[in-house]
């Protein structure tokens, strides 16, 4: 505190010297103590009164009374004349008032330190008990204590102050309109001119009290805040735990709580604002301003003077001459007639009366000088130069002047003292309105000997850390108000402190923190329209069902105000804080998309349908963005990202990684499912992503913004990440897009091509292990007997390895004809969308046999409406230039060309068998024997369905026999693989005629019926004979089933063409070249391929 | 204490009232001018800046334009 008294000595020295001036003057022989008197008089006065004061004053005056209080009371007698003139009572009210004052930005005094501290020094003082017995700020009891929260805290105001200031701003700016309009009509009359000049001054003092109230109750709560500070800090943190806190944290970080850091800025955000309002009028008001004071200055002294000299002070010289005085140095005389035409002119010249009704008021304000010796030519009259008159200032009637004249005088005194601050308009407004003291923390940080407290000290920062974290709709466009305290601070300690290194200080602050906000703000921003973008996209219906659906609505938030900051005034430098968002915005978008991609990239195929969910997100989320800002075109974005901007690359980060994992992963370790159309991972197959680095967890920006919707969406995901199917490859359409799409086709047929190569030696190496000739199974042995006969023939045991691998070999072959048909049914559900959609523009109808027809041959509807349009606009004379037009319609013929021509896409599936049946003609001689005598070959082993069949038999078999191992590891694939090759190669008939499996089937069938025929009485029995086949019989059937479905299939997508054999007839001889077509069975009524 | 003669002061109070118009009328218009100076340049700026900001959107439109072209005339067997 010694500081402090110290401080405030210096200052009550500088701030009273003009007062001591004044008053000494007055008469030499008054002693010290009377001066001290009346300057204690009128410091209680004033701050009684609370009229003429703005906040600095008031702080001042609150500041200087204890020291002078104490100074005063040198002795006995001194006192007691000073409580005669002043009651003990009045004093101590003013200190109760205000217990904390406001010094310094970070440093507060109390009254009842001071004289606490003070009567050390001065023995006299210390008997004056009531004075000393205050309780200081930290010794208030709890019951007093709560009512100076109540009073301290802006919080518990803030309902006055939002409506003072909605009520203040609406009159201001209609007195400003008011003013406009006086401004643009000439020779408008005087006293409507009058009216207005003297309501514009009327709101304008009501402005600076209101800003004053404000800036003073900010700069108390302050003061408030660092006499009391927190006990304890939340211990929330772990690593603050152990550390301890600077004394600063205390009285800032942690001493303000979330709302009253809220009720802070929106006050500050409405100091500013009015403070802004009112400096930007400046030019404009300041005539009213001065002309208002004219009138006010003149008619005091031209008509109210005059009134009082010819009544009160007639009888009295030596006060008539001050009132003459006053006369002389500040009456306008001339005023009224420098403006009136010459006749009024010469007219109002002649009767007193007649010129104080056309006063003309001149806009010029009276000098501070004049101003000053008004004031104090009116405290000389007053006090008679007696400073030991009993009483206050005004409030004596021993003068003998009456008490209106008194009344008249006082207000005009006080009137005198704002007069100042209203003709330093701006200086009082910048001054009203500074709240850079806010930042100042200079003495804490000498206290405890740091360099700098850390950014989360900072009020300023902890303001617009409030805002970014509640996300506050109300408080988000006011987030960069706080950066106005730098402002201020900045030019406090360059203009006021002229301290360089103060200001080098808030210069690194302020840089830091503008781009954590802006970092801060692009977050919350691309957050909250991306969790708009997935909650719109999640089902509404869905949610709408949901027992907690709530939290997958977004709050709706604002950000256009902040959109539109072209101009952010930091520190005298311009920031175009829009385009730093633009920008960031744009490094955002692509930092997501990678991050996505990159996502996809360390998980396995199956993610496939997650990253179009959240690509799909994004892409809303850019729309919405796009209709405030100027963003990259997204597409534009996605294909930078995806590495393929280049016109001549067919391939995407995306499409290579698609490949790539199907080739490593999905069609070694995936095994397909017929009936549910689904790929599923083998349990044997390695988990390839779980090695990957999965660490990449990123923020939850990056996927849907709130964490509710995040967790909705990865449920959602969650379902598609254990099987591949129709909805990925709806995802990868979609993904890939018309561009990459060929590409992966192109890789995968060449797989197929490659994968048949390799198989050849393989093939040779198994059939060479076969007999040289095959014969139908008999039937006498019964199904054990077939059984033996096929382990005979199968002598595969020494090349068990080579068995597999063929069988892996078909596995992959098989996935990638069945992943083929899966696009090929997502190919055709697109292309069926876009006909339907594009059908009518193109007038397209259904003809008689289901084909489609042209309605108009020539034209089509698109292009006849805007042709029409095109026309139409040509002809009319209003529009000079239709070339736009012309292209238009020029630009919706390419457009109906294109669509028409996109009409009969072919399909994929049919275009892989083709593809596969070519690379299989290179290997035919080595699958398929061609019959050296021109029959059919029936016990041939070359052919490949003997081995295929071989292949089938034995892994039937071996499923059965080791459950769970061999199935899981191939599934459904092997089958379309073995029937698609047998099926180009033209040997599915011989297949379902001597497969040993369908063989078996026939002899255990016959076997059963003989059985049943002559052992009726068993028939509800199972037949014991069966008795250990059923399994290997169940999964023969299973396997027939599934042949035949997949070769009904090939034979609706890929007719096989007329093939030459010869045949015998029933008489025997045999019948060369016949051609023979094959019979489509349950597909017939599919339409066929087009020839 | 004395005023010397009142006349004098107050005739040259008198004139200082006029002079003081003449100047105050001077300094306020100047100040206007400032005043409009100021808020031209505040409009300007954020015109500016809004042209500022298409002219970027084209430049990186352009940027990326410029580099589909090149990779199209690097390799002009691809188009032949």
């Amino acid at each position: 505190m010694n500081i402090g008294s110290a401080c405030t000595t210096l200052e009550n020295l500088l701030f009273l010297s003009p007062m001591v001036v004044f008053f000494d003057f007055l008469d030499l022989k008054n002693s010290v103590e009377d001066i001290l008197q009346v300057l204690i008089v009128f410091c209680v006065e004033s701050l009684e009164l609370d009229f003429a004061l703005l906040f600095p004053e008031r702080h001042t005056l609150l500041r200087v009374l204890p020291v002078l209080v104490v100074l005063a009371t040198s002795s006995e007698k001194e006192s007691e004349s000073l409580y005669k003139r002043v009651k003990m009572n009045r004093l101590l009210n003013i200190f109760k008032n205000d217990p904390v004052i406001p010094a310094f930005p970070d440093l507060h005094l109390s009254p009842a330190a001071i004289l606490k501290e003070l009567s050390s020094y001065f023995q006299n003082f210390s008997s004056q008990t009531r004075l000393l017995s205050l309780p200081s700020p930290h010794e208030i009891p709890p019951r007093e204590l709560q009512e100076y929260q109540r009073h301290y805290l802006i919080l518990n105001h803030m309902g006055t102050i939002r409506a003072e200031h909605d009520d203040f701003s609406i009159r201001f700016a209609s007195a400003m309109n008011q003013m406009i309009i006086l401004k643009s009509s000439d020779g408008a009359d005087n006293d409507w001119s009058r009216d207005i000049k003297g309501n514009m001054y009327d709101i304008v003092i009501e402005g600076f009290q209101l800003l004053s109230r404000w800036t003073g109750r900010i700069w108390e709560q302050c003061a408030w805040k660092f006499s009391r500070p927190c006990k304890e800090p939340p211990i929330s943190d772990s690593q603050h735990s152990s550390t301890t806190f600077f004394d600063y944290e205390k009285v800032v970080r942690w001493n303000y709580t979330a709302e009253e850091r809220r009720a802070l800025l929106e006050l500050i955000g409405y100091i500013k604002s009015i403070g802004l309002m009112m400096q930007r009028c400046d030019t404009l008001v300041s005539e009213a301003l001065w002309e208002t004071i004219h009138i006010e200055v003149q008619d005091f002294v031209q008509d109210k003077l005059d009134t009082m000299l010819r009544t009160t002070f007639r009888k009295k010289k030596d006060l008539s001459r001050i009132l003459s005085d006053m006369r002389t140095l500040s009456a306008d005389w001339m005023a009224n007639t420098s403006k009136a035409d010459p006749e009024q002119h010469s007219l109002h010249q002649e009767t007193e009366e007649m010129r104080q009704s056309t006063f003309y008021p001149r806009p010029v304000a009276p000098t501070a000088a004049q101003i000053h010796c008004l004031q104090f030519l009116i405290c000389e009259l007053v006090s008679g130069g007696n400073l030991r008159k009993p009483g206050g200032l005004f409030g004596n009637s021993s003068s003998g002047i009456p008490v209106e004249d008194l009344k008249q005088l006082e207000t005009f005194f006080y009137k005198l003292s704002f007069f100042l601050h209203i003709l330093d308009y701006t200086a009082t407004i910048g001054t009203l309105t500074d709240l850079g003291f806010l930042w100042f923390r200079e003495f804490y940080l000498e206290s405890s000997r740091v360099i700098q407290f850390p950014i989360e000290c900072s009020l300023p920062w902890m303001l617009i850390e409030n805002v970014t974290e509640t996300q506050d709709a109300g408080l988000l466009e006011s987030v960069t108000i706080p950066f106005d305290l730098y402002n201020d601070s900045a030019q406090h300690a360059l203009t006021y402190l002229k301290q360089r290194f103060l200001y080098d200080e808030i210069e690194a602050e302020v840089d830091l923190c503008f781009d954590l906000l802006v970092e801060k703000l692009n977050e919350i921003i691309f957050t909250y329209y991306k969790s708009c973008a997935a909650s719109t996209l999640l089902d509404s219906s869905f949610t709408y069902v949901c027992d907690d659906g709530e939290k997958y609505f977004i709050k709706p938030l604002r950000f256009d105000a902040i959109f539109k900051l072209r101009r952010v005034m930091v520190l005298g430098r311009t920031i175009d804080l829009r385009s730093l968002i633009t920008q960031r915005m744009n490094k955002l978008f692509r930092e997501n998309i990678d991050f996505l991609l990159e996502r996809f990239e360390n998980g396995d195929l199956c993610g496939v349908v997650e990253l179009r969910q959240l690509l799909d997100i994004l892409e809303l989320t850019h729309q919405s963005i796009s209709k405030f800002l100027e963003l990259d075109s997204y597409s534009l974005m996605l294909s930078e990202m995806q590495e393929n901007l280049s016109l001549v690359s067919y391939s995407s980060r995306i499409s290579s990684q698609i490949w790539n994992e199907m080739q490593t992963d999905f069609l070694s370790n995936f095994i397909l499912c017929n009936t549910t159309q689904r790929f599923v991972r083998s349990l044997k197959g390695i988990h390839h992503s779980s090695q990957r680095s999965s660490a990449s967890t990123g923020k939850a920006h990056f996927y849907c913004g709130s964490y509710d919707l995040t967790m909705a969406y990865q449920g959602i995901a969650g379902l598609y990440r254990d099987f591949f199917g129709i909805p990925h490859m709806f995802a990868v359409v979609k993904l890939l897009g018309s561009r990459a799409l060929p590409g992966i086709i192109r890789a995968l047929l060449d797989h197929i091509s490659s994968k048949i190569t390799a198989m050849v030696p393989k093939i040779t190496a198994l059939q060479e292990a076969l007999p040289k000739s095959i014969g139908l199974l008999s039937f006498d042995g019964g199904i054990a007997g077939c059984q033996k006969i096929i382990h005979e023939i199968l002598t595969w045991e020494a090349k068990s390895e080579v068995k597999n691998e063929v069988l892996h070999d078909l596995k992959e072959i098989g996935s990638a004809l069945y992943w083929m048909s899966l696009l090929d049914i997502v190919l055709r559900q697109i292309d069926t969308t876009q006909f339907m959609q594009s059908a009518p523009w193109l007038g397209l109808v259904p003809g008689n046999d289901g084909q489609v027809k042209h309605a108009y041959p020539d034209s089509t509807p698109f292009t006849t409406l805007l042709s029409a349009a095109t026309n139409a606009v040509a002809s009319s004379p209003a529009c000079p230039n239709p070339s736009s037009f012309l292209v238009m319609a020029k630009q919706a013929e390419a457009a109906s060309l294109l669509y028409k021509s996109n009409l009969n896409s072919g399909s994929v599936l049919e275009y892989a068998l083709a593809f596969t049946s070519a690379a299989l003609d290179r290997h035919y001689n080595k699958w398929s024997a061609t019959p050296k005598t021109g029959f059919i070959d029936i016990t041939t082993s070359k052919d490949f369905y003997r081995v295929f069949s071989g292949l089938q038999y034995s892994y039937l078999e071996e499923s059965i026999n080791y459950p769970s191992t061999k199935q899981e590891m191939l599934g459904d694939s092997v089958a379309w693989a073995g029937c698609t090759i047998m099926y180009l190669l033209g040997q599915q008939q011989h297949f379902e005629l001597f497969d040993f499996s369908y063989q078996f089937l026939n002899v255990a069938e016959v076997e059963n019926a003989t059985v049943s025929i002559y052992q009726p009485s068993d028939r509800n029995k199972s037949p014991n004979f069966l008795q250990g086949y059923e399994g290997i019989l169940e999964a023969m059937r299973k396997a027939r089933r599934l042949n035949n479905h997949v070769f009904s299939m090939l034979r609706a997508r890929c007719p096989l063409e007329d093939k030459i054999a010869c045949a015998i007839k029933p008489s025997g001889a045999p019948l060369h070249r016949m051609k023979f077509t094959n019979t489509v069975s349950a597909f017939e009524t599919l339409p066929q391929r087009a020839t | 204490m004395g005023m010397g003669n009142p006349v004098n002061v107050g005739i040259a109070v008198q004139a200082d009232w006029e002079n003081r118009e003449f100047i105050s009328n001077i300094s306020l218009n100047v100040r206007r001018l400032f005043d409009f100076l100021l808020r031209f340049e505040a409009t300007t700026k954020s015109k500016l800046a809004s042209l500022n900001e298409k002219l970027d959107i084209l430049e990186r439109k352009l940027e990326v334009l410029e580099v589909q072209v090149s990779s199209a005339t690097t390799n002009p067997s691809v188009f032949t």
